[in-house]
């Protein structure tokens, strides 16, 4: 783990691993799929998900973690199995209002959230689909691929699923189907924006078996009514046929208003939105594969 | 237009880019050939340097060096 405080000059590594699985766990990192601040009432805690799927908590500024040892111990955790990437915690939400408040989603296993501060977790996943299951409605064993929380309720989640857009209005206690009027409720990115409550995007993809743009079009999708409609933003991006895959952590937004709203794909290109989405920018091209981006303003 | 950081984590390195006054600039890969799943852009800090006051428009806090927070990988998968 490397931490800049210069904007990316320079890099500072803890002398230590500071992500490391415990002895007792006979497991060993395989990926940090997901770093999270929490907010800024704990402004020294650094949240890490993993694969093998855990969660590690930092309580000095991400120097080094320790892991959340109920949750890799819950009961249900011998059934966790890997998605196609990998057994991944890789969504990681605190609560504005409550910092024992969180949320994770692993694949493939769902949603789980703590009320208490990590001591106790339990699954929250009622209403979200696992159409590769012999059970469409489990408990548990969802292929989740990304949570976000609404800017304005902090009880409302957005969910994309591994077939499926769903939307929860009481932090995770069910959840309801909000997919309808995409081209596909395939995909694996969503973001929400960061002020404007009912708002977020997805990029959708056609399916699991054609991991390409819905209907080959470069267009995210942006809700402004909490899911009950759909509409794509596509001014300023590739018009003709596209292939770039948009992966779970390659959308997000910055704290701007309007809104900078970023994307990249698997085929290396990166785009930009200075204004909610509305119009686009190709920022870079021919990358390698962007797995991630994220944004913040500077002054 | 607001100053931002963004930061693009590859199969192949960090890249990133810095917009100032509409115009942006990039460098790298920063960790060349290393796999960037994770990163994260701390603007919580209260530091020198670091401002939490409020922008005109947005109240949003606003870091003139954020922390980030990168983890290289070297076993990208072939699938996520």
């Amino acid at each position: 783990m490397f931490h800049s405080d210069d904007l990316g000059a320079t890099w500072v590594e803890p002398k230590q691993p500071a992500v490391k699985f415990p002895q007792f766990t006979e497991a060993s990192l395989e990926r940090v799929w997901q770093l999270h601040p929490a907010g800024p009432e704990a402004p020294d805690v650094v949240y890490a998900g993993t694969e093998p799927a855990a969660l590690f908590r930092s309580e000095d500024g991400g120097e080094s973690f320790e892991l959340v040892r109920p949750l890799w111990e819950h009961p249900t955790r011998s059934k966790w199995v890997p998605g196609g990437g990998g057994e991944g915690l890789h969504t990681i939400l605190t609560d504005p209002r409550d910092p024992r408040a969180v949320t994770v989603a692993v694949s493939t296993a769902g949603v789980f959230r703590t009320k208490d501060g990590g001591e106790s977790w339990a699954p929250a996943n009622r209403g979200v689909s696992a159409v590769f299951l012999p059970d469409p409605d489990p408990e548990f064993g969802q292929c989740v691929h990304k949570v976000t929380r609404d800017a304005a309720d902090p009880d409302r989640l957005y969910l994309q699923n591994h077939w499926g857009v769903f939307r929860s209005d009481d932090s995770g206690d069910s959840w309801t189907d909000i997919g309808e009027g995409l081209p596909s409720d395939f995909g694996f990115a969503a973001a929400a924006h960061p002020h404007r409550g009912e708002t977020a995007y997805i990029f959708p993809i056609t399916a699991d078996s054609d991991r390409v743009p819905a209907d080959r079009r470069c267009r995210v999708f942006r809700t402004s009514d909490a899911g009950r409609t759909w509409e794509p933003l596509s001014s300023g991006l590739p018009q003709g046929a596209h292939y770039g895959t948009v992966l779970r952590d390659a959308l997000c937004t910055d704290d701007a208003d309007p809104a900078g709203v970023y994307f990249g794909n698997r085929n290396g290109e990166v785009f930009a939105s200075a204004d909610d989405g509305d119009t686009w920018q190709q920022l870079l091209s021919h990358l390698p594969d962007v797995l991630c981006v994220r944004a913040a303003l500077i002054g | 237009m607001t100053d931002v950081l963004l930061t693009v984590g590859t199969r192949k390195g960090l890249f990133i880019g810095r917009r100032r006054d509409g115009a942006w600039e990039f460098d790298g890969p920063h960790f060349n050939a290393q796999a960037i799943y994770s990163i994260a852009i701390d603007t919580r800090r209260d530091t020198p340097g670091c401002s939490s006051a409020a922008t005109a428009r947005t109240g949003a806090p606003r870091c003139s060096t954020p922390t980030i927070w990168v983890r290289p990988g070297s076993s990208p998968s072939n699938r996520r």
